[in-house]
């Protein structure tokens, strides 16, 4: 397992890198309006009416932005959190830790892709 | 194509003659100095998971009609998620300033493949712009400004 998460390590720095950018750029705004602005009724009336927000969904581009938001910074939380687990913790447990994380990581990517297509 | 290089392929084979102290954590980590904000940067990726475990939620109320929808939208209305939410909106823009402003220019390649990246003071600015515009794309979609 641990030769397997070596060879693969490239690819996971990959997604955590796009993964943070991803979050970076786009997560703040994302919870401002679903997370702060829309329960305090600052969001026009009807901006995120089912029709709207589905329609904005299921285009293609949108299932491929909800795909990256979703997707990308589970991958980032996911190698960050095995880097954080080495900082505290030390190498010792990282042979249980990384593969569990990483594997959480793809089971929630294909749940992501399902739950996208189906829209 | 030559073969990757091992990670720890400078490592030598067996241990050599010469001892060497153990590798031991500075005095002040994890909690004191610089280490705080490190480490409080590493605990980020809790609130990246939540967050996108969040947005797979609402594409879940999406696919189940227009009823889990609304309650979706009534429940983030709640004031432990309203305050969490908050919270984890401090805590993006603290992560995105870390990582967009503070840490981009330090981590330019010398070449994108063939070409050079922008001197490094101009780096932080670009990403500030581009995080601005990124910002205001998804306000002016989500908030019906556009289109």
């Amino acid at each position: 397992m641990k030769a397997l998460i070596e060879r693969i390590e490239p690819l996971i720095w990959v997604l955590f890198g796009a993964g943070f950018m991803v979050g970076s750029l786009l997560l703040p705004a994302w919870v401002f309006t679903f997370g702060i602005a829309q329960p305090l009724g600052w969001v026009p009336d009807g901006a995120l009416a089912f029709e709207r927000a589905h329609a904005l969904a299921a285009n293609p581009l949108g299932k491929l932005l909800l795909l990256a938001l979703i997707a990308l910074p589970i991958w980032n939380a996911a190698n960050h959190l095995r880097h954080f687990s080495i900082d505290l913790g030390g190498y010792e447990r990282d042979g249980a830790v990384a593969p569990l994380l990483y594997a959480g990581a793809l089971v929630l990517s294909v749940v992501a892709i399902v739950a996208v297509i189906g829209l | 194509m030559a073969r990757m290089a091992h990670p720890q392929a400078m490592q030598p084979a067996k241990p050599g003659p010469t001892r060497t102290a153990a590798a031991r954590m500075p005095q002040k980590f994890p909690t004191g100095g610089r280490y705080l904000s490190y480490i409080a940067f590493g605990a980020t990726s809790f609130i990246y998971l939540y967050v996108a475990l969040q947005v797979l939620r609402m594409v879940n109320a999406l696919a189940s009609g227009e009823a889990a929808w609304n309650a979706l939208l009534e429940s983030l209305a709640h004031p432990v998620y309203l305050a969490f939410n908050a919270f984890t909106f401090l805590v993006l823009v603290w992560a995105g300033w870390r990582f967009l402003i503070k840490l981009s220019a330090k981590a330019q390649p010398k070449k994108v493949g063939p070409l050079r990246p922008p001197p490094a003071q101009a780096v932080p600015p670009l990403f500030g712009a581009l995080w601005l515009a990124a910002s205001a794309l998804v306000i002016v979609v989500l908030w019906g400004i556009f289109p």
